[in-house]
């Protein structure tokens, strides 16, 4: 498995002179962080911070949780910085660690069973008449279409689907974050869009009839 | 998500209609028969269109209904949608608080104990796991010259040595109480010697001490 590309802030995945340039920034950072050198891993979390934060957004579905779950991330990161490997990018590093606590936190808030209800019940109670049409669906429900129907997959299926579909990232990439084969990933993605599709049509068929 | 409007038949108005059902059927055949090289998914301008044509976007939904959260792709909204009760902060907002709360609890660690948190933790692990083989390679090395001395003692020092041992159990105040390894100097350790039979056989010692950080 190669080690992955850089990813910028934003969580969408650089290519080319600019990214290499910010991986090696990021690395000689991350080997200083190694050392001890508090101030160099100060640098990599002003960097890194936002486009983790914006990352676990998309993937947990809630503002509170994100913030939880990235000051998590960096502790651990900080805790775990001697086994940080060169070779790999330090956002790919990064990001492993953070959807492995990503998925963590879904698992313990699926067993609480609190999300589902909560998002079918908004959803629901927000669609009031006839007007309120697929057509004039506002970013903030899609989202919580998403959530509602996400409760169908894994934590891994989810992170593929999330990393794949809203952070846009490459299948390369994504196998480098979970330490999977390309295969595996393009598996866990497909499996998660026919669970959505499923999911969809059962407790949204208007949406999806083409109207 | 801004869409404008166009209504049930505007697929058919939309110029980039044909283009985005072609990338969607395209997508879709990909999942059934996958190519190892490429994940398929709809190119970011694609999903921006999506987000914003209310026709193609009916159209792309009824061919595959997760496109119905092409919003929320980074490409087309940087800033991720919100899904509790309460509208979220931006996320710049948050991450400066993430940031700030991720530093200061760092640096708290450090003023604490310097030492030891200066450091990250697998950092100290490696320093850790050198000081056990340090401490091995000295207990294994301290056996085997024992071992050594004993196979090379003088043959009268070995025939009189059960002689001594006799005269020492019955008066231990005779001769001074000597460490059987020198080397061994936590006082709650305990050495345990197999003293040879023969004087061909070499003598074994064993260290018990519940302090060694092996």
């Amino acid at each position: 498995m190669e080690p992955a590309s850089d990813a910028p802030g934003e969580g969408v995945s650089s290519s080319g002179a600019a990214g290499a340039e910010a991986r090696a920034i990021e690395t000689a950072l991350a080997l200083r962080a190694q050392e001890g050198d508090v101030e160099a891993f100060a640098v990599l979390v002003e960097r890194r911070t936002p486009g983790l934060v914006a990352f676990l957004r998309r993937m947990l579905g809630d503002a509170e949780d994100a913030r939880d779950v990235a000051q998590l991330t960096f502790l651990r990161v900080w805790e775990n910085m001697g086994r940080y490997d060169p070779a790999w990018a330090f956002s790919t590093w990064l990001f492993r660690i953070a959807g492995n606590l990503a998925i963590d936190a879904l698992r313990a808030r699926r067993t609480r069973q609190r999300t589902e209800t909560e998002s079918f019940r908004l959803v629901k109670g927000a669609r009031t008449s006839e007007s309120d049409a697929p057509a004039a669906l506002h970013r903030d429900d899609v989202r919580r279409v998403f959530e509602a129907c996400a409760g169908v997959l894994s934590g891994t299926q989810r992170l593929v689907f999330v990393l794949r579909e809203f952070e846009e990232r490459d299948g390369k990439d994504i196998a480098a974050i979970l330490e999977c084969r390309e295969s595996t990933v393009r598996n866990h993605l497909f499996q998660a869009r026919r669970l959505l599709r499923d999911e969809i049509r059962k407790r949204y068929p208007e949406y999806t009839s083409g109207f | 998500m801004a869409r404008d409007g166009k209504g049930r038949d505007g697929a058919t108005g939309c110029p980039e209609a044909p283009r985005v059902l072609l990338a969607v059927r395209q997508s879709l055949s990909e999942e059934i028969s996958p190519s190892p090289d490429t994940l398929p998914g709809l190119p970011s301008d694609l999903k921006r269109h999506l987000a914003s044509c209310a026709s193609c976007a009916a159209e792309a939904t009824a061919l595959d209904p997760t496109l119905l959260f092409a919003p929320l792709a980074a490409s087309v909204s940087p800033e991720p949608a919100a899904a509790g009760r309460r509208p979220a902060p931006p996320v710049a907002e948050d991450a400066r608080r993430v940031a700030d709360g991720v530093l200061e609890e760092i640096r708290r660690r450090v003023r604490v104990t310097p030492a030891a948190s200066a450091r990250p933790a697998a950092a100290w692990w490696r320093s850790r796991r050198l000081a056990q083989a340090a401490a091995l390679a000295a207990l294994a090395g301290g056996l085997a010259g024992l071992v050594r001395w004993e196979q090379t003692r003088p043959a009268e020092t070995i025939a009189a040595a059960p002689a001594t041992a006799g005269a020492s159990a019955s008066a231990p105040s005779d001769a001074p109480a000597r460490p059987l390894i020198e080397g061994v100097l936590d006082p709650r350790a305990r050495v345990y010697e197999f003293t040879a039979a023969t004087p061909q056989e070499p003598a074994i010692v064993f260290v018990a001490n519940p302090n060694a950080d092996l």
